[in-house]
């Protein structure tokens, strides 16, 4: 094949066609950004938001924290609590509920005192030793 | 016959009815001194049971008495743990008694009575720890005799062991009834003041 020949086929050599007044098929827009840059910035954009929604939720988490340490150290609260239950400081003062309670479990353990099953009255008969 | 003699004769019946009844007098068992060994507790025992047997009673014991030792043998393994436990529960009431006489006096009320019953019922336990470990006792000494060669000691053990077992259960009902009858009112009636 001749050279001529050769740069027919290749595209690239093809002659570009002009419209009237010579100017080019593609249409005046503004200039394209290169891709390469354009993509580089949503990455560091999508970088920059990562980082203040982390900060904001760290921010929510310690705020947490302060107001739960702070709630359970308030003493108002703890005055509450102490009514209803016993803390390590010692007893408390009674009140009508803790002495019900106190008579219901008296009776409890004394229900579970039983003469017949522990203390028989024929445990040492003669019938229950063969004599 | 005149009415003197009638009488005589009513009063003679009811004196033989009452003798031939068998009417029993438990003999009184006392607590052996601290640190008595087994033989000065079989004698003191045989002198406060006071046991005579007829020659065919006595046959027929030292038959039988092999076979009692090992019912109660079983019977003293199992009886320390139900000692324990009832003891352990009688302590538990006693230590509830004792928090809340402190919370009622916390409370700013008047707890003597609550107290003085309180005190009763530590008297009981402590007698309850008496007896149970003087039953206790006659039990291992029971299994301890050798009942074929002393049958007179195997039966005053026994006796021993069964006035203990009487006793045991009486003073329970008596506990129980103090915590029933007395403690747990006066609780409630501090309770109701509140």
């Amino acid at each position: 094949m001749n050279p001529e020949q050769q740069n027919q086929q290749n595209p690239q050599n093809q002659p570009q066609v002009f419209q009237q007044g010579g100017a080019p098929t593609q249409p005046q827009t503004m200039p394209a950004v290169p891709p390469a840059l354009s993509q580089n910035s949503q990455q560091k954009s999508k970088k920059k938001l990562f980082i203040v929604i982390g900060a904001a939720v760290s921010v929510l988490v310690l705020l947490l924290i302060v107001v739960l340490v702070f709630s359970s150290s308030n003493p108002e609260k703890g005055v509450k609590e102490v009514e209803q239950t016993p803390t390590s400081n010692g007893p408390v003062p009674a009140t009508a509920i803790s002495t019900e309670q106190l008579n219901n479990s008296i009776s409890q353990d004394l229900s579970g005192v039983d003469d017949e099953t522990t203390f028989p009255v024929d445990q040492l008969s003669d019938d229950a030793l063969g004599l | 016959m005149n009415k003197r003699n009638s009488v005589q004769l009513v009063l003679a019946l009811v004196l033989l009815v009452s003798l031939g009844s068998g009417v029993f007098v438990e003999a009184q068992v006392a607590s052996p001194p601290a640190g008595s060994t087994f033989e000065q507790r079989l004698a003191q025992r045989k002198s406060e049971q006071k046991i005579s047997l007829e020659e065919k009673d006595a046959t027929r014991l030292s038959k039988r008495c092999s076979n009692a030792k090992t019912t109660i043998n079983g019977l003293q393994q199992k009886l320390s743990e139900t000692v324990s436990n009832r003891r352990k529960t009688y302590e538990t009431i006693d230590a509830k008694l004792w928090v809340g006489i402190g919370q009622h006096k916390l409370a700013g009320q008047d707890t003597f009575a609550l107290e003085k019953q309180q005190a009763i019922y530590r008297q009981q336990i402590d007698k309850f720890n008496v007896l149970s470990a003087e039953y206790l006792q006659t039990i291992d000494d029971i299994v301890v005799l050798n009942c074929q060669t002393d049958v007179i000691g195997f039966k005053a053990l026994l006796e021993t062991s069964r006035s203990y077992l009487t006793q045991i259960r009486a003073h329970n009902e008596v506990m129980r009834v103090h915590v029933v009858n007395n403690i747990k009112p006066e609780l409630s009636n501090l309770g109701q003041k509140l």
